[in-house]
């Protein structure tokens, strides 16, 4: 699919009502966001640090980004656009607009008479503009930012134009840190590796981002459901005047969608938002989704939406409420990433997937873990450690295991247990007998040598046969809990006559 | 909104910040754990995983660093969440650059024992801790500690001569802290109690003439 990519220059600025003459800069999360062309010429650039800008244009006017009136200000611009050039239009954010642009490149004779058309209807409204176009709408993004005036990538090309960009680019703060370290530094070089491989290694959201870097579309198109309609919509009943309580509803509404998605293993690459009025007039916008908007970032884009619709006039709710709200998903693809509301919301945090991926370049695949319950008696065996990322090769079955000992737990357990001595109250050493009883009531402890620990308190033998059916593994052991003199409390076994640490109580 | 007036000798204090009561955190001076902060639990791993589930709440991402001997059901049983957590048992002599790593990607942060720590790699990793807000608990003592943890006394429930089971531990804990925090505070806690928790016995009582308490241990020569 021939996509084009509008991109309106300092979006974020012009939508500020800042003036390209005095220098201002426009700041997001503390760094430069966007800034005018007076300040760029003073040495301001984008993502740099508040202080530093500063330091270097002292006059600079500083401004919060406000995502909400970038979108309301853009309002028109869409719409000129729509009147305009075509009907079609995808908001991948305020300032940047992706069309397809086979229809309107054979009606207006051709992608570069389309481009001037372009550059002509905005720059006769007073938007300074570029256009790119390439195979797909991530290189037509790239496309738009390449050379004075933006590029157009032949069609074909798309793979070359792509290959000389840096892995940055992806947008995969994991990728772009692994990639090079293994000696892959363009886009190139990463989609010349076997596609097998990189879904082997990296999994799916690396391979989506491998196609991607070869000029296809990330996620292979999936024609099965499209029959099936995911939308979800929100009757008014009466239509609401009122714009609050509809931007309210949108975020349960994005929730009950991404609900309905997952259920059908699928993720949508655009959404469209719809807005139904009370004189029968529905508004409705595209914007990009990908799969990777959560469901408060479709809210927030919905709240964007209608309040740049109210703004710009389409929308006077107090003249005619909105009956509906409806949020279509469209261009539908198997969701290959990880399904959260599968396995419920205890997943483990992005951040620390990410930074055991960069641990485990460090000191080895098995040097980081996690842990996980597991069937067993002792504390030792009802814990696994995993390597981190890896699935546990065996699932986890709930079972009754006669001989478990119940809470509290040991919170030391020795990965290998530690040799100790038992000895009663005339020197000699405890045994157990072949009825699962003490010789003789234990006196003193001592570990690894130390000196002896007078017992204060103890329990057991408790006694394990386990595995017999297996000889190698087979072994039979019996537990015992101690309490010493110095207020602790140990778990013991003997094994072949020998006593051993198991774990500490604390 | 409903507002309560503190008094300047209250401020800081439990009853002040709304902690809840019978927790360890009620226990602390502000009634919570120090962000971006080091607090040492004087070679307790009970204490060290009590602390640690209170810190990281329900859900929240924790790494252990140099723990190979945690058990996972005391935490578990303590509230810490195994599937969000990160472990890294045997970091070797590496363990500062891990524990530089872990620091940005989880809140809650447990350091087993690592001996003799120079002065410029705990400075350096204060300095890490501040900008990252991470709650460093350590094992060992540590010399730059915010809050200091120990238990004094411990005693073990449920064990007679040949009968019963282990119910619970009978602890004695103390806590001091640095600049405003320094008077010295004490309290009896289940640590953990019969069914694997953790809660205070008896309510805080700070020790009078707390001015009087030793930051550092006092060594001869």
């Amino acid at each position: 699919m021939r996509a084009l990519v509008i991109w309106a220059l300092d979006w974020p600025v012009v939508a500020a009502g800042a003036d390209h003459a005095e220098p201002v800069a426009i700041i997001a999360r503390e760094r430069v966001m966007a800034c005018s062309k007076e300040a760029r010429r003073q040495g301001v650039k984008r993502g740099m640090r508040v202080r530093q800008a500063s330091g270097r244009c002292p006059h600079l006017r500083l401004l919060d980004r406000d995502p909400e009136a970038e979108t309301r200000a853009f309002e028109p611009v869409l719409r000129l656009l729509e009147k305009r050039i075509a009907p079609h239009m995808e908001v991948l954010r305020p300032g940047l607009i992706a069309l397809p642009s086979r229809g309107p490149a054979r009606y207006f004779g051709g992608e570069q008479a389309l481009v001037e058309h372009i550059t002509t209807v905005l720059t006769d409204a007073g938007i300074e503009s570029r256009t790119g176009a390439a195979d797909t709408v991530f290189a037509a993004a790239l496309a738009v930012r390449a050379g004075q005036v933006g590029h157009l990538v032949p069609a074909g090309e798309t793979a070359a134009f792509l290959a000389p960009y840096p892995v940055g680019v992806l947008g995969r703060p994991r990728l772009s840190q692994l990639l090079p370290r293994l000696g892959i530094t363009t886009l190139g070089m990463f989609a010349a590796l076997p596609g097998e491989r990189v879904l082997a290694r990296f999994g799916h959201d690396a391979a989506a981002a491998q196609r991607t870097a070869g000029g296809l579309e990330a996620r292979p198109f999936n024609t099965s459901g499209a029959d099936v309609d995911y939308s979800v919509t929100e009757a008014f009943e009466p239509p609401e005047d009122n714009l609050e309580p509809v931007t309210f509803i949108a975020k349960a509404l994005a929730e009950r969608l991404h609900a309905r998605l997952a259920r059908a293993g699928a993720v949508c690459a655009r959404l469209q938002v719809e807005v139904g009025l009370a004189t029968g007039q529905r508004l409705s916008r595209l914007w990009r989704h990908e799969g990777r908007l959560s469901s408060l970032a479709v809210a927030e884009r919905v709240r964007w939406q209608i309040a740049a619709w109210a703004e710009t006039g389409q929308l006077d709710a107090a003249a005619a409420g909105i009956t509906n709200l409806r949020l279509v998903p469209e261009g539908l693809s198997a969701a290959t990433g990880r399904q959260s509301l599968l396995f419920g919301p205890r997943i483990a945090p992005e951040e620390l997937e990410h930074a055991a991926g960069q641990l485990q370049a460090m000191l080895g695949h098995r040097a980081v873990v996690r842990q996980e319950l597991a069937g067993g008696r002792g504390p030792g065996e009802r814990i696994v450690d995993i390597p981190y990322g890896d699935a546990r090769s065996r699932p986890f079955i709930e079972g009754t295991w006669p001989g478990q000992l119940p809470a509290p737990h040991p919170a030391v357990v020795y990965p290998t247990p530690r040799p100790a001595q038992v000895v009663g109250a005339d020197g000699g050493a405890v045994g157990v007998s072949g009825r699962a009883l003490l010789t003789q009531p234990p006196a003193a402890l001592s570990i690894d040598g130390a000196a002896p620990v007078a017992v204060t308190g103890w329990t057991g033998p408790w006694p394990v046969l386990e595995d017999w059916w297996i000889p190698a593994r087979a072994r039979r052991l019996a537990r015992l809990q101690v309490t010493c003199a110095d207020g602790r409390a140990w778990l013991l076994h003997i094994q072949d006559g020998r006593w051993a640490v198991e774990a500490l109580y604390g | 909104m409903f507002m309560r007036v503190v008094s300047p000798g209250e401020r800081g204090t439990p009853e002040a910040t709304g902690a809840e009561s019978g927790t360890l955190s009620s226990l602390l001076p502000g009634g919570r754990l120090p962000r971006g902060a080091v607090v040492s639990t004087g070679g307790d791993l009970p204490l060290l995983i009590a602390l640690a589930a209170e810190a990281a709440g329900d859900g929240g991402a924790w790494a252990a660093v140099g723990l190979p001997q945690l058990g996972g059901l005391a935490a578990a049983d303590a509230g810490l969440d195994l599937a969000c957590g990160l472990a890294v048992p045997e970091p070797g002599r590496r363990w500062p650059e891990v524990l530089a790593m872990v620091c940005e990607a989880a809140p809650v942060v447990l350091l087993g024992p690592v001996g003799q720590v120079a002065l410029r790699t705990s400075r350096r990793i204060a300095a890490r801790l501040r900008r990252s807000g991470t709650t460093l608990l350590t094992w060992q003592d540590w010399p730059e500690a915010q809050l200091r943890l120990r238990v004094t006394e411990a005693s073990w429930d449920g064990l007679g001569d040949g009968y019963g089971l282990l119910a619970g531990r009978r602890t004695r804990l103390m806590v001091v802290g640095r600049g405003a925090a320094t008077q010295l505070r004490h309290a009896e806690a289940w640590l953990p109690g019969p069914d694997g928790s953790v809660r205070l016995i008896t309510e805080p009582a700070a020790t009078a003439g707390g001015d009087a308490v030793p930051l550092r241990p006092i060594t001869a020569g």
